[in-house]
């Protein structure tokens, strides 16, 4: 009787496969602009892709390419001329169908989360975004960040206070 | 201590966060965007123009999930590795500490490069009618008698270094191209014709020659470039440069 083959590491392909659009949505809420995305999707799997023999299994798989994607995003923010995604999302005057007003909606919404999360600094957004969107648990985000527990918790209370004001100045903005 | 309910799990949660909360874990990518990174992937993925089986032991083995993108890749796999994400790559490998589940900074290595950096060019023999950008890479016959001759130089190994030198002359590229090229020069000069970030050292001369209007000297580079590195995953970028 033969045992089951152990299986082996996951391929390169087989990780962008599954990963690929966990980073392109974790990208755009740490700030990446949609027209910087896809840079900045190849800049994570080209680092992804040369460290996959260093990565030992310590942690998920997941957390470990959410904690590259987080350096990257930080590191693009901080390049000088990188501007802030100017919103464009209006509904325009015209009547619109059923699909294309919640489409419309849908991207109302989002500017509205990258307004709110626009006002934190990287550290809190990183913990936010991971949580509140990427629903890792505590652990691993304090993992992916390579900070302590209880400050992973300190930087989301924060956060938390932080993106509901803003939510709240804006929403008071618009009427 | 036990993790929070989450905002959007959370009843007392205001309306308009809530549903912004929403709409930013519905985004996804569309299947065109997923193929065009895929597409610019190619060479890692086993795509033509790569290695086709990864570097540093990373097994390749292009998996059913993404069939549909194979079609994507084979036609689009030379959209190579940009020279920003690559500067930026080894920017995070250079500069940024590694998470704590991480395993310890990796050495530095070059990006883009998925062949072993060639043997060092020597300097073309005196009389020789080479462009000054062109001087370092110019293949010249009597090697072994120029290096007989002339001590070789010793270059900096500092990644780095190496970087911010890229960085600027990547930046001055648009408003000062004359600058670019100085500082692609000033690159070779401290690191050596083979350094870490050569591929990416010449890709800007060659823009910055074309910027000025040296064609023939950004082909001939170009030319250069193409012998010293026939796979590397910037010549289509530097096709696009010379169109």
């Amino acid at each position: 009787m033969h045992a089951a083959a152990e299986p082996g590491p996951p391929t390169f392909a087989a990780i962008f496969a599954a990963h690929a659009p966990l980073v392109w949505r974790a990208l755009r809420r740490l700030g990446v602009r949609e027209a910087d995305v896809e840079d900045l999707s190849q800049e994570v799997f080209v680092i992804v892709h040369r460290k996959l023999p260093e990565f030992e299994g310590r942690s998920a798989l997941s957390t470990w390419i959410y904690g590259i994607c987080v350096r990257v995003a930080s590191d693009h923010r901080k390049r000088a001329h990188v501007r802030r995604e100017q919103p464009t999302d209006r509904v325009p005057d015209e009547r619109q169908s059923a699909p294309q007003l919640e489409a419309l909606a849908r991207r109302e919404a989002r500017a509205l989360l990258d307004r709110a999360l626009d006002a934190l600094d990287d550290d809190k957004r990183a913990v936010f975004v991971l949580y509140e969107i990427e629903e890792l648990d505590m652990p691993h985000v304090a993992e992916a960040l390579g900070c302590p527990l209880q400050t992973a918790y300190s930087r989301l209370y924060a956060a938390r206070k932080v993106v509901a004001a803003e939510v709240t100045r804006i929403a008071e903005e618009g009427r | 201590m036990t993790d929070p309910p989450r905002l959007l799990d959370d009843p007392t949660t205001d309306d308009a966060l809530r549903d912004a909360l929403a709409a930013g874990r519905a985004e996804h990518p569309t299947e065109a965007q997923l193929e065009a990174l895929a597409a610019r992937l190619g060479p890692l993925l086993g795509g033509p123009g790569g290695d086709g089986g990864g570097t540093e032991g990373a097994p390749i083995d292009p998996s059913p999930a993404l069939a549909g993108t194979k079609a994507a890749l084979a036609a689009k796999a030379l959209v190579g590795l940009g020279l920003a994400a690559g500067l930026a790559a080894v920017a995070v490998w250079v500069a940024s500490p590694e998470p704590a589940s991480a395993p310890p900074p990796p050495r530095p290595a070059p990006v883009a490069s998925v062949e072993p950096p060639p043997p060092e060019p020597a300097a073309p023999p005196p009389g020789l009618d080479v462009p000054e950008d062109l001087a370092a890479d110019e293949p010249a016959e009597p090697v072994a008698r120029a290096r007989a001759e002339r001590p070789r130089p010793a270059y900096e190994v500092d990644p780095a270094a190496e970087l911010d030198v890229l960085r600027r002359s990547q930046d001055a590229l648009r408003t000062d191209p004359s600058g670019a090229l100085a500082l692609a020069r000033e690159h070779e000069r401290r690191f050596g014709p083979a350094a870490t970030l050569a591929q990416e050292r010449e890709v800007v001369a060659i823009d910055a020659l074309v910027r000025l209007g040296r064609s023939a000297d950004a082909r001939a580079r170009a030319d250069a470039f193409r012998a010293r590195w026939p796979r590397s995953a910037h010549l289509r970028r530097i096709d696009v440069l010379l169109e």
